[in-house]
């Protein structure tokens, strides 16, 4: 443990600060939100940030057209993208790795049908995918997770597939089929946890590209419905108003921003630690370093 | 005595597209309670493929089975292993027959410790609970020679030495008691010093359980320390079989003189040089008509281009694959 901190450069310190924020203002929205999200006060619509020229007191990233107060619609914001981001990338990541694992173990044909699904989807853009999907589905946190799942799995089974091609050459696979150890355990319980570091890394850069994404399709009307507070949502209703209240549109896409930003530090960190040929972080790849001798 | 382990005719051939080329051809071998089988040759001669056919275990495809058996006869049964299906070949790979590998730092997951992989076998075979288990593999430990087998348990390939690491491979490779052990190369990747210990582990652990041991080594001091009988295999055929003291001193295939010609001994001469054989192992793609050593053999004859010898008699229990045996000096 004392080394698994002592690994954490400056940057992946940023990275987890701000993850952690997000993450907190997530779960502790009710609580921290000086406003209702959805409470309006039209006699206080379009209100610049506290600190600002003709600031509305009380309001301190000011408020929407509406009243809303955007501070607290930005920490409930925080919320939607949390959620369809980690419930994105769960799915995606059950589905692709699973399908690596059988296509990378198993070969042959069923590897082959695998992977040429794999070249498919990589062949089309995954924003059209999206698109296409949530204009027929309609705009809603599930189906935004679903269209996600069904497009993003092939990041994960493209790395899995190829690193179980590499692992399954290696005597101790070949150890544990002379020692009888079944199918099914040789892997989930040995290929799998060996490859979890790399396919880890994938997730957490997954993470910051389904926030932005999300925060996309929500600005195209095709993300959360209206009602639910979102920072792509937010950026939307802000774009009218762009030359008078540029606050309705700076401290969203901010949010967004340092979101993303946080994820892929924490993703380059744990890539550069995962990577015995960068010394940087042994502690997390012992293991890592031990398998690639 | 009657055979644990009856390899008979067996040929195995690897397949590319329509071209087949022949990998083991008629080999047959037979292990004894309690005995070692010694099996050398050049690298790609076919050991390990002997071996990993045993297990079940070959690359296939390319690799194709054309015939023999493979018969296991435990007490109260008796089966060809080419018939058996993959779960009942799971159940004998582990608990009848293990093997161990040649280089133990890659043959142990380097994720779980060395407790858990031993528990794991004991687990899958005899239906250990997580905690007996490991209690098992604390004494596995103790038996392979592992010093306070209570801390190394837990701890994982990487914080292991190569000979920890090749008794670690040992205690998983009988944890279950298995009655034949394959160890293939298993001292190959040791240090000297090391292998000795090793050996006499494996020598140890032999005597107290009574397993058969398939020894593929192309060390001859390996064979002299421990095997019983001897194969030398060249090229995917048996060139001469027999007792290990008579082969290792009155070698009668010339590939097998080679072998032992090409080792230093202490009580040679100073000066002197080893004596190599001449050539390179020809590919499969091209094997040599008659005898297959004829390219290399410094007795090569006339009818050895084109007839092949068969294995003859040298003594009673000794035989070669050579036109010399047999002939008036």
């Amino acid at each position: 443990m004392r080394r698994f901190l002592a690994s954490i450069d400056t940057k992946a310190a940023v990275g987890f600060g701000l993850v952690a924020i997000v993450a907190l203002c997530a779960i502790l929205a009710p609580w921290i939100s000086p406003y209702d999200p959805n409470a309006q006060d039209l006699l206080n619509s379009v209100a610049p940030p506290a600190w600002a020229p003709h600031g509305a007191a009380g309001h301190l990233l000011g408020t929407d057209r509406l009243g809303q107060d955007v501070l607290s619609r930005i920490i409930y914001g925080s919320r939607v993208s949390l959620l369809a981001a980690f419930a994105a990338v769960i799915a995606s990541g059950a589905i692709g790795t699973f399908l690596g694992l059988v296509a990378g173990y198993f070969g042959g044909w069923v590897a082959a049908f695998i992977m040429r699904l794999v070249d498919i989807m990589l062949a089309i853009p995954f924003i059209l995918i999206a698109l296409v999907f949530m204009t027929v589905s309609g705009p809603s946190l599930t189906n935004l997770v679903i269209a996600f799942a069904l497009a993003r799995w092939v990041q994960f089974t493209r790395i899995a597939y190829g690193l179980v091609l590499e692992l399954r050459e290696r005597e101790f696979i070949s150890a544990c089929i002379t020692s009888g150890v079944s199918k099914f355990d040789i892997l989930f319980r040995h290929i799998l946890i060996n490859i979890a570091g790399p396919l880890l890394v994938v997730a957490t850069l997954e993470l910051g590209f389904v926030i932005l994404i999300e925060a996309g399709l929500s600005f195209l009307g095709l993300g959360t419905p209206p009602e639910i507070p979102s920072w792509g949502g937010m950026l939307q209703e802000g774009r009218a108003l762009i030359n008078v209240a540029w606050w309705l549109t700076t401290f969203p896409g901010l949010a967004i921003m340092l979101t993303v930003v946080g994820f892929n530090f924490i993703g380059d960190w744990m890539r550069d630690s995962f990577d015995p040929r960068i010394n940087i972080g042994r502690s997390l790849s012992d293991q890592v370093v031990a398998s690639e001798r | 005595m009657t055979a644990l382990l009856d390899v008979r005719n067996l040929k195995v051939s690897f397949v590319h597209g329509k071209q087949s080329r022949p990998a083991l051809d008629d080999i047959s071998l037979s292990l004894e309670r309690g005995r070692t089988l010694g099996v050398v040759g050049e690298s790609g001669c076919g050991k390990s493929l002997t071996a990993l056919s045993i297990m079940q275990l070959l690359p296939s495809p390319p690799a194709r089975i054309d015939g023999g058996e493979i018969v296991l006869a435990l007490p109260g049964s008796s089966r060809d292993l080419l018939k058996l299906t993959g779960k009942q070949m799971r159940n004998v790979r582990g608990r009848d027959i293990a093997m161990i590998f040649q280089d133990p730092m890659t043959s142990l997951d380097p994720v779980y410790s060395i407790g858990e992989q031993i528990a794991e076998v004991l687990i899958a075979h005899e239906g250990l609970s997580r905690a007996d288990a490991l209690k098992r593999a604390v004494e596995l430990l103790r038996t392979v020679g592992i010093s306070s087998p209570e801390q190394r348990v837990r701890q994982y390939p990487h914080e292991l030495s190569g000979g920890m690491r090749q008794r670690a491979m040992i205690a998983i490779a009988l944890a279950c008691k298995p009655a034949i052990l394959i160890a293939d190369e298993p001292t190959t990747a040791l240090d000297v010093t090391i292998q000795a210990q090793v050996l006499a582990v494996m020598r140890s652990m032999q005597q107290s359980l009574g397993t058969a041991l398939l020894l593929i080594t192309h060390d001859m001091g390996v064979i002299a320390e421990m095997a019983d009988e001897v194969l030398v295999m060249y090229l995917g055929r048996i060139v001469e079989r027999g007792a290990a003291t008579e082969v290792l001193e009155q070698p009668a295939h010339p590939y097998t003189q080679g072998l032992i010609a090409s080792l230093p001994s202490l009580d040679m001469p100073l000066g002197e040089r080893l004596v190599p054989i001449q050539g390179t192992v020809p590919s499969l793609a091209a094997i040599p008509s008659g005898c297959r050593f004829h390219t290399r053999c410094p007795h090569v004859m006339d009818i050895c281009r084109t007839d092949d010898p068969g294995m003859r008699a040298v003594t009673s229990g000794h035989e070669a694959a050579c036109w010399l045996v047999g002939r008036s000096p």
